[in-house]
């Protein structure tokens, strides 16, 4: 049995719940960046990671196997409307005195960021299971 | 019945298989466990490793069909269940040695 695999879809795991936070932390960090006056701005994004199959090291491309990559679609959200925040005198306000934001909710986005990391962790208790089992497989016929 | 039962290391195989199959679903689960739409698999083992008896033949069981449970991922019973099943993996393993030790004292005339 090919431990290996295991190890490789624990990788993915993490890797995916990476791009996660790292989504999340840039809306975050430009959730009150306002949009230009022409409409122009930051689209919130959404990580959506694809799923991994148990076949799946067989679906990977070369490069893809090499380096756990790519499996995680980064999607911007372009439907969303504004963020309109009354702020009259700001240089970005718009004729009845309001600004434009990105449509970015801060506890969603502190929810995804705390599921993610809850998620990161139990891959890496996955990776340290399979680890374990590799390791006692190891121990086979050794002193008892 | 002989005192190093050969069959014995031949279940203890396909248990070992087995655990290491169902941890590669399980670590699957949990690493798709934010995907939107995704539903549990799990690992159907069928009943041939009961017997141990001379005429199993341990070459054509199946490794076990993998089936969709249909429901999301619960990251806490998901982790659980890896760790049960790392501990039968590894209490397999300790078995094996343990009955590799017993030949080795008999090859030894019972001596350490």
């Amino acid at each position: 049995m090919d431990f290996n695999t295991s190890m490789q879809i624990s990788a993915i795991g993490m890797s995916n719940e990476k791009a996660r936070i790292d989504v999340t932390s840039l809306n975050i960090a430009n959730m009150n960046v306002p949009h230009r006056t022409d409409g122009a701005g930051y689209q919130p994004l959404h990580a959506v990671p694809r799923e991994i199959g148990l076949d799946f090291l067989s679906t990977l491309s070369e490069t893809e196997r090499t380096t756990l990559k790519g499996q995680v679609d980064i999607v911007a959200d372009t439907t969303s409307e504004s963020r309109m925040v009354l702020e009259p005198g700001h240089p970005m306000a718009d004729a009845r005195g309001y600004v434009a934001y990105p449509q970015i909710d801060q506890l969603q986005e502190t929810l995804t960021l705390m599921s993610a990391l809850r998620a990161y962790d139990a891959n890496v208790v996955a990776a340290n299971v399979t680890k374990a089992m590799a390791t006692r497989a190891l121990d086979i016929g050794g002193q008892s | 019945m002989p005192l190093i039962n050969p069959q014995l290391f031949t279940v203890a195989r396909v248990g070992l298989d087995r655990a290491a199959a169902a941890n590669q679903v399980m670590a699957t689960n949990i690493a798709n466990a934010n995907v939107p739409g995704y539903t549990a698999k799990r690992i159907a083992f069928d009943s041939e490793i009961n017997r141990l008896s001379a005429d199993v033949d341990v070459d054509g069981l199946s490794p076990g069909d993998v089936i969709d449970t249909g429901e999301t991922v619960q990251l806490d019973l998901a982790v659980a269940e890896l760790g049960q099943n790392a501990l039968r993996y590894q209490a397999i393993a300790r078995l094996v040695t343990k009955e590799l030790g017993l030949l080795s004292l008999a090859m030894q005339d019972g001596r350490r």
